[in-house]
């Protein structure tokens, strides 16, 4: 049985890092923006749906469905601040801006005490159905909870990736000023889908307040920026599966080696040794797979509209397929 | 007052810290993140060489200063150099991954308390009656100074500094002209990883000496350069300067703890107004 409650804790821990990849996977990696400040946003849906709900003196005491929306919609309408302001930059120059609103948020949270009660936050907060689950199967619960919240994600980002505006987003990636030529707004297309990408970040943040049941500045540093990025880059950027196997795989290296049984004194080394293996995880894949576990792949536009079926095309079937999705990577 | 002085060995030591940072991202044209962690490896080597073999203080810092540079070079060629062909971003997200092993190697090593060098508080200089700064300050401001200098006249005045500014600026033109860019390349990374090692042991001299080092010490540094313009050494110096001063003074008006968000806003206002940075860094 409590092999059972660990395992269902690793499914979704796993399962919110999951959906954070692939909410980075929409902006920073088929619409290639180099965003540092994906914690930022997490942070922001965090506190909002506590402040939102939690009972009167600190919070409004709003019932918990309440908080979700509004959490996403306070993180929807920051985000439109910060990338109103940002998206103008290019690459390392939005790396940094990003990672610099991260970090103002994140110091915020720990100064502003009348709103966030500071450095030491709130903790004991409600998990939703708390009230008709027994405690010990909670987490099971909480887990297939999770997990059906990925699966929503999950098919969301697909259908995006797959739409007309997912190919227009990897064309922006690819070549801006062509994509521009042929008159596509870059710069809104941009801040539509960082919005929508926070959005999505700000939700997965309540789900980490229910996950820890606390809250508090310093669950929100930049490792967990860098942890989401290198999932992704483990999966293989610009690919929703790979975003959801990147996560899964480095949470369970990560969780795993809490099943090794050391003495006392051997656990910070353990902890060193925990970061080691992220570390090296990373650079081994970039060295030997450089698309990632699994390459990004999308249908090509002939595929799509099935020309090779009704063969209009004069060139023999391979070459005009091969010459068709190439134009298309 | 003291302020100022605060702020100006703030801006020394980040002078020290980001030029290296600048200077790889100039000739690599990648940010390098795990810079921040060169920086936690020379204050720990002078850790190991003052507190636990007991060198003198100032045989220690020569020591852990050519143990990181030897040390970086190293860590380039292993895990930088055979990647370089893959681009910006395998190269960046590398270095990421490299933090993260620095990081936990240090971490199981050394363990999370926090430690100091355990050096005597020195005398205050006394000038016009007042007491503004102490002898190790002092020092600091000197070997800031004298690094940019020594590094100044090695760009101007040598053969290698003026291959280096011809390789920044294009590298394949400056490989046509008979320069050696391996060789240059090399001498980078050792500076570089050297001027992180120092930067480190100065910094862990002013204050303490603990595992976070590396990570919020990378942050001010991209904004430093970042605001000093992609890869301009004197415009990094300048904007070292600004933003230590700006993150020191700003204590008088705001709590100390929104110290380094200061830092963060006068990047975000750079950006807003000059999107290259202070000085003319060359576009993309």
């Amino acid at each position: 049985m409590e092999i059972l409650v660990f395992i269902s804790g690793i499914i979704a821990l796993g399962g919110i890092y999951a959906m954070l990849a692939v909410a980075l996977n929409v902006n920073g990696g088929i619409l290639g923006l180099w965003d540092l400040g994906i914690v930022g946003y997490f942070a922001v849906g965090a506190y909002s749906y506590t402040l939102l709900t939690i009972e009167a003196p600190e919070g409004l005491g709003l019932p918990m469905i309440a908080g979700v929306i509004g959490s996403v919609i306070i993180t929807g309408l920051l985000s439109l601040f910060i990338g109103y302001i940002s998206l103008r930059l290019q690459s390392e120059y939005l790396l940094i801006t990003t990672f610099a609103f991260a970090e103002i948020i994140r110091i915020v949270a720990g100064n502003e005490e009348w709103l966030t009660n500071g450095n030491i936050g709130f903790f004991g907060l409600d998990k939703p159905f708390q009230e008709f689950i027994p405690g010990a199967n909670y987490m099971l619960f909480f887990s297939g909870l999770v997990l059906l919240t990925l699966a929503i994600f999950y098919i969301f980002a697909q259908r995006l990736a797959d739409s007309p505006m997912g190919r227009y987003m990897r064309a922006i990636r690819e070549n801006e000023i062509v994509t521009q030529s042929i008159g596509k707004k870059i710069y809104t297309t941009k801040l539509k889908v960082f919005v929508l990408s926070s959005c999505m970040v700000g939700l997965v943040g309540c789900f980490y307040v229910w996950y820890m049941s606390i809250i508090a500045p310093n669950m929100f540093t930049s490792a967990i920026t860098f942890t989401v990025w290198t999932a992704l880059v483990l999966g293989g950027i610009g690919n929703n599966r790979g975003a959801v196997i990147g996560a899964f795989v480095l949470i369970l290296v990560q969780e795993a080696t809490r099943f090794i049984p050391v003495p006392a004194e051997y656990s910070v080394v353990l902890a060193g040794l925990r970061q080691f293996i992220s570390g090296m995880m990373l650079i081994l894949v970039l060295r030997f797979l450089p698309q990632g576990l699994i390459a990004e792949k999308f249908k090509s536009v002939e595929k799509l509209f099935k020309f090779h079926d009704n063969s209009i095309i004069l060139e023999p079937k391979g070459v005009g397929k091969n010459a068709a999705s190439q134009g298309a990577e | 007052m003291e302020y100022v002085i605060y702020g100006i060995i703030t801006g020394c030591i980040l002078i020290i810290a980001s030029i290296g940072f600048s200077m790889v991202w100039k000739t690599e044209n990648f940010l390098n993140i795990a810079h921040g962690q060169m920086l936690l490896i020379g204050a720990y080597m002078a850790y190991l060489f003052k507190s636990v073999l007991n060198f003198p203080f100032a045989l220690a810092m020569i020591f852990s200063v050519i143990a990181t540079a030897v040390l970086g070079l190293l860590l380039a060629k292993v895990f930088y150099f055979p990647v370089r062909k893959s681009g910006i971003l395998v190269l960046l997200f590398t270095s990421i991954g490299l933090s993260w092993v620095i990081y936990g190697i240090v971490q199981a090593i050394v363990g999370p308390q926090i430690r100091t060098f355990g050096l005597e508080t020195s005398n205050m200089i006394e000038v016009f009656g007042s007491q503004i700064l102490s002898y190790q300050e002092l020092f600091i401001i000197l070997i800031s100074l004298a690094c940019v200098f020594v590094l100044h006249f090695i760009l101007t005045k040598t053969k290698n500094g003026k291959g280096f500014r011809a390789m920044a600026e294009n590298r394949d033109l400056a490989q046509i002209r008979g320069i050696n860019s391996k060789k240059l390349s090399n001498y980078v990374w050792l500076i570089s990883s050297g001027l992180a090692g120092l930067a480190g042991i100065l910094l862990a001299m002013s204050g303490t000496l603990n595992m976070e080092l590396g990570w919020h010490q990378i942050l001010i540094i991209m904004s430093v350069v970042i605001v000093g313009g992609m890869g301009n050494l004197y415009g990094t110096m300048l904007a070292a300067l600004i933003i230590g001063l700006s993150m020191d003074v700003s204590t008088i008006i705001v709590p100390t703890s929104y110290r380094t968000a200061i830092a963060f806003i006068i990047v975000i206002l750079v950006l807003l107004i000059r999107p290259q940075g202070l000085s003319k860094g060359g576009a993309h």
